[in-house]
């Protein structure tokens, strides 16, 4: 009998603690795993839970790549793990970023947190397909210096002109770096915005972050004026089975599992209590 | 729709021809007062005695329902479905089993159910908690029994029937008399959608949800509710398994997410959400009512909630639109 529940066994390969408690899991599915950039897997701890996670890079066939912060029951035993320990993984599920939207467009990436993670899975794709894209801008808010994800890739990525990143955290111990190319600000990351030079005619935006972010980003987005089926947000739920079952995920009537869990921002606007 | 006269004999070959194939359910009125849809070994009648205070879903979406079990490094399924027969089922519950296989139409443990039970409805006398609205057209059945005759609704009805050793051939062919589905409540107004976004931030919803005691009987006993959340189980044994277990979006966890956030934090926010999944559906299935009333939830709320007087309310106008 065909199974909706029964994961595909992984191989964790190797645990990278480069932040603390945002720790970057890496494993190797059974059976290759195709995710896009913005799909979700529900990872598998046997005799312990599931949880929803994204990819943080891409292609995902051999290799995925997750950053999991240290939240919960589930995730917490994940941490007690060690490299060769066997987990399990269902998916991928849900619609991801509109790549094609995206060819031969200027890409603004906007991330808070954690947000980074499944946003590193665009920019990696948009690195692969970098010459059918424009420019790519990163903007990046985080706690504090410490806790930016992917920091030394995400800087030698800027250095070289690949990317331009900005940075912004809402601590600094010591003066955040504000010289040559990667600059890093005390502040809220929707301050980058400011002095941002880019042409929203020709801008494709992609958000993630928390709610919060959401609420003062996404409009002010729009406001600058990159139109609002063009500002894309993926919007964060407690997704248990995936498939448009379990209703934890649902909002304004949507499976944010099924239907998301991306949206444009001129649907965004639809949906009541959404972000 | 075919029908046949029921007899004497045919009741007789019906049970002993269930008895010997199936486990059989029947709603059963037991000494507490309570009526609940259970195992039977001999065969009473085929009526609709009561409303089982739990519906189907119990039968199709257990309460604790095992996905897998572990064991070595194999995941091995659950065990197949037996084939059952259930009787006495009210049309309000009919109605619902058919919005259940459309939700779970994709869902490979609830069709294996469905399609080895084998569904016997039949007609029901109103109580004063129902809350049917007006039909389109008849539920979905394999049989019905009504007024003296069965009614054959399904090509397994039919072939199943066949099989057994009676005579049939004072059967007739006419249309499913309404009076055994039509409902009698109002039908929904085609603009609650619209309604329904416009009372975002009336009063209605904090008001009626301040009695709300989160309690979640209502769900419990929803013959629509579905929604449930994984749970993972070692026993002692060291066995590991993974089961679906019945969740309650009145819970105050139901949408609270990793980082903390909570996308219904209040019971007033809960409250509309149910009547969002009763009145317009979700997903797929949006425009869909899933209210099928059968009036349980208001018989179950401890604080006297009625989510058909909380729809009067907002078609009344209590909320400005």
């Amino acid at each position: 009998m065909s199974h909706d529940f029964l994961p595909i066994a992984a191989t964790l390969t190797r645990i990278l603690p480069d932040v603390a408690d945002n720790w970057l899991f890496r494993f190797r599915p059974q059976r290759p795993l195709a995710l896009a950039p913005g799909q979700f897997l529900e990872l598998s701890l046997p005799g312990v839970g599931v949880f929803p996670v994204s990819a943080a890079n891409w292609p995902t066939e051999e290799l995925v790549e997750s950053c999991i912060r240290k939240a919960g029951r589930v995730t917490s035993a994940l941490y007690n793990l060690s490299a060769g320990a066997q987990i399990g993984v269902r998916g991928p599920f849900g619609n991801g970023f509109p790549l094609s939207a995206l060819i031969g467009q200027d890409v603004l990436l906007l991330a808070g947190g954690l947000g980074m993670a499944p946003l590193r899975g665009l920019l990696h794709w948009l690195l692969a397909h970098r010459e059918k894209v424009g420019a790519i801008m990163l903007l990046y808010g985080s706690r504090d210096p410490a806790s930016l994800l992917f920091r030394q890739e995400l800087e030698a990525l800027t250095i070289s002109g690949i990317i331009r990143a900005r940075f912004a955290v809402d601590f600094a111990p010591e003066l955040p770096w504000n010289s040559g190319p990667v600059l890093c600000r005390v502040g809220l990351v929707s301050e980058l915005l400011d002095d941002l030079s880019f042409d929203p005619q020709r801008t494709v935006a992609a958000v993630c972050g928390p709610p919060g972010l959401y609420q003062c980003v996404l409009e002010e987005l729009a406001s600058l004026g990159i139109a609002p089926q063009r500002i894309f947000a993926t919007l964060e739920r407690r997704m248990q089975c995936g498939i448009g079952q379990c209703c934890h995920c649902v909002t304004a009537g949507t499976y944010i599992c099924q239907q998301g869990p991306v949206f444009s921002l001129a649907q965004l606007r639809q949906m009541e209590g959404a972000v | 729709m075919h029908s046949y006269a029921w007899s004497d004999e045919l009741a007789r070959q019906l049970s002993e021809g269930l008895l010997r194939e199936r486990r059989v359910f029947a709603p059963v009125t037991a000494g507490d007062g309570v009526c609940r849809m259970q195992p039977v070994e001999e065969i009473a009648g085929c009526d609709c005695v009561a409303l089982p205070r739990l519906p189907l879903k119990k039968l199709v979406l257990p309460s604790r329902d095992r996905l897998w079990s572990l064991s070595a490094e194999d995941y091995l399924p659950p065990a197949p479905a037996p084939r059952l027969a259930v009787l006495g089922v009210a049309p309000c519950d009919l109605y619902a089993l058919a919005y259940l296989d459309q939700a779970f139409a994709e869902d490979a443990l609830y069709r294996q159910r469905r399609e080895k039970m084998l569904l016997l409805g039949a007609a029901c006398s109103p109580h004063p908690s129902c809350r049917c609205p007006t039909w389109p057209a008849p539920p979905p059945f394999d049989l019905f029994l009504a007024e003296g005759r069965l009614w054959v609704g399904s090509a397994q009805g039919e072939s199943w029937l066949s099989s057994l050793d009676v005579d049939l051939a004072v059967g007739r062919d006419e249309a499913f008399p309404e009076q055994f589905w039509k409902g009698q409540g109002p039908a929904l107004p085609t603009d609650l959608t619209r309604r329904f976004a416009a009372s975002a931030a009336s009063p209605l919803w904090g008001r009626v949800a301040a009695r709300c005691l989160s309690c979640g009987a209502c769900s419990v006993v929803c013959p629509t509710c579905s929604c449930y959340q994984i749970i993972d189980e070692v026993t002692p044994s060291g066995q590991v398994a993974r089961h679906r277990q019945w969740d309650n979006c009145f819970f105050r966890d139901h949408a609270l997410v990793a980082g903390g956030h909570n996308f219904r934090p209040d019971r007033a926010s809960r409250l509309r959400f149910r009547f969002e999944h009763k009145y317009l559906g979700f997903g797929d299935l949006r425009g869909v009512p899933s209210c099928v009333g059968c009036g349980r939830c208001a018989q179950a709320c401890p604080v006297g909630i009625d989510l058909v007087k909380v729809l009067e309310s907002l078609l009344a106008g209590e909320v400005e639109v």
